[in-house]
């Protein structure tokens, strides 16, 4: 685990660890600041790992708002997800993990702006959207054939 | 000749039809189709900005009084009183009346109203599978008579509470919901909240005793987080539906600033 070796969020002590041993499918979605939820997420499920609990959980989506793309797509907390997943007590019953990305459509980009450059931002959300994907999946090199990535634009 | 056609087909037949114009030109055709397309035009009523002016509803309340076989049809209402302000008001003696047609009516869709006492009056007499609020500012005793409807309605399923404004209630807040406890609080599996005001909904819930529905077949919670209480909240509820919560949907919307139990600020994007 790399836990002792990145900066946790100090907001972490004052959030309770949730109880989500229980749960069959969790689905959480990162419109502002986005790492210390997925932090905060890593931490309850971690809370599973240490209890005696057999988990329920089968299905985690995780959806990326695009002011997320500001964050870099290579984290310690990705391939921590990776390896809690994939590992006892979670390994045998979990069935999915969903990465879902969000583009930005190109008709929010101001019509004022020369075709050129409404081409060129269109180029650049695509970009950033694909070297994110591209990015995030080589963080999961155990969940191979349990990830999912979509590109969803808004 | 369609007539004679097995109502089966008729129905295999108008399924087909998705828009507006379509099933009300197929109901032109016959008896046979007239009944299965009114089935499927009348299930849902909008009223929004347009069709809530006073002639528009007056209309609509002349139709269900010359037909009074088309409101028991109607499955869905959906209001919203978006820019409509006082207008809204005014046609809402109407539309009461016209709910009182409205037998069969399971879903209830609330946008942009204000709801005081007129809710005792019109939606009481209803028992519904699901009751939707959004952008909805209750007064304290419509919000009184909101958690009536709710304990009117034994078979609810699924609860949705969107930017709702409630009373902010002076001390203690069981106090002050002296609601009805002869009726039995309805078990509602699907509840979905989002909260930016700063007495939500999920606390009304998770801190009134006399809480007008029941958390304890609760299998599928779709919740918004807004700021740090909220996460005690969530804490707490999946604590209360441990046995029977299966799905959990998570939004984080705490924007910059988290405000604590203890009303310190924390800057996140410095985290």
């Amino acid at each position: 685990m790399t836990a002792s070796a990145r900066q946790r969020s100090p907001l972490l002590s004052e959030l309770p660890i949730i109880r989500i041993g229980h749960l069959r499918n969790i689905a959480f979605m990162v419109k502002d600041h986005g790492l210390q939820y997925l932090q905060w997420c890593i931490q309850s499920l971690m809370g599973v790992t240490q209890s005696n609990q057999l988990p329920a959980l089968q299905f985690l989506d995780i959806e990326l708002g695009t002011s997320y793309r500001w964050n870099r797509a290579v984290l310690p907390e990705w391939s921590e997800l990776d390896q809690i997943l994939s590992s006892l007590p979670f390994d045998e019953s979990f069935r999915m993990l969903t990465i879902k990305v969000h583009k930005r459509r190109t008709y929010k980009i101001s019509q004022e702006e020369t075709a050129s450059r409404r081409a060129r931002y269109r180029e650049s959300a695509e970009n950033i959207a694909e070297d994110m994907v591209s990015q995030l999946e080589a963080q999961f090199p155990s969940l191979t054939g349990r990830l999912r990535f979509s590109v969803k634009e808004y | 000749m369609a007539e004679s056609l097995p109502q089966e087909l008729v129905e295999a037949i108008t399924d087909e039809f998705h828009s507006p114009s379509d099933l009300k030109a197929c109901s032109l055709t016959s008896h046979a189709f007239s009944s299965a397309t009114r089935a499927i035009l009348f299930r849902q009523i909008k009223l929004t900005e347009s069709q809530l002016d006073a002639d528009a509803v007056q209309r609509f309340h002349e139709l269900c009084v010359v037909s009074p076989h088309i409101p028991p049809l109607v499955q869905t209402l959906y209001i919203n009183g978006y820019r409509c302000g006082p207008t809204f008001l005014a046609v809402f003696d109407v539309i009461s009346c016209v709910l009182q047609y409205m037998q069969n009516l399971k879903v209830v869709e609330f946008h942009h109203v204000t709801i005081g006492n007129w809710i005792a009056g019109t939606v009481s007499s209803h028992s519904f599978r699901e009751i939707h609020f959004t952008d909805v500012i209750f007064h304290e005793n419509g919000f009184r008579q909101m958690c009536a409807v709710l304990q009117a309605s034994p078979g609810l399923e699924r609860l949705s509470v969107h930017h709702n404004h409630l009373p902010v209630f002076g001390g203690n807040a069981t106090s002050q919901l002296s609601l009805d406890n002869t009726h039995c609080r309805p078990r509602i599996r699907d509840l979905s909240v989002v909260s930016r005001h700063s007495y939500s909904f999920i606390e009304v819930i998770l801190e009134t005793t006399t809480c007008p529905v029941s958390l304890e077949e609760l299998r599928w919670f779709k919740f918004t987080l807004t700021k740090a209480n909220d996460f005690q909240h969530l804490a707490k509820n999946l604590q209360l539906t441990s046995h029977s919560l299966r799905v959990l949907l998570l939004t984080f919307k705490c924007g910059e600033y988290l405000y604590t139990n203890v009303h310190l600020s924390i800057f996140l994007s410095e985290l």
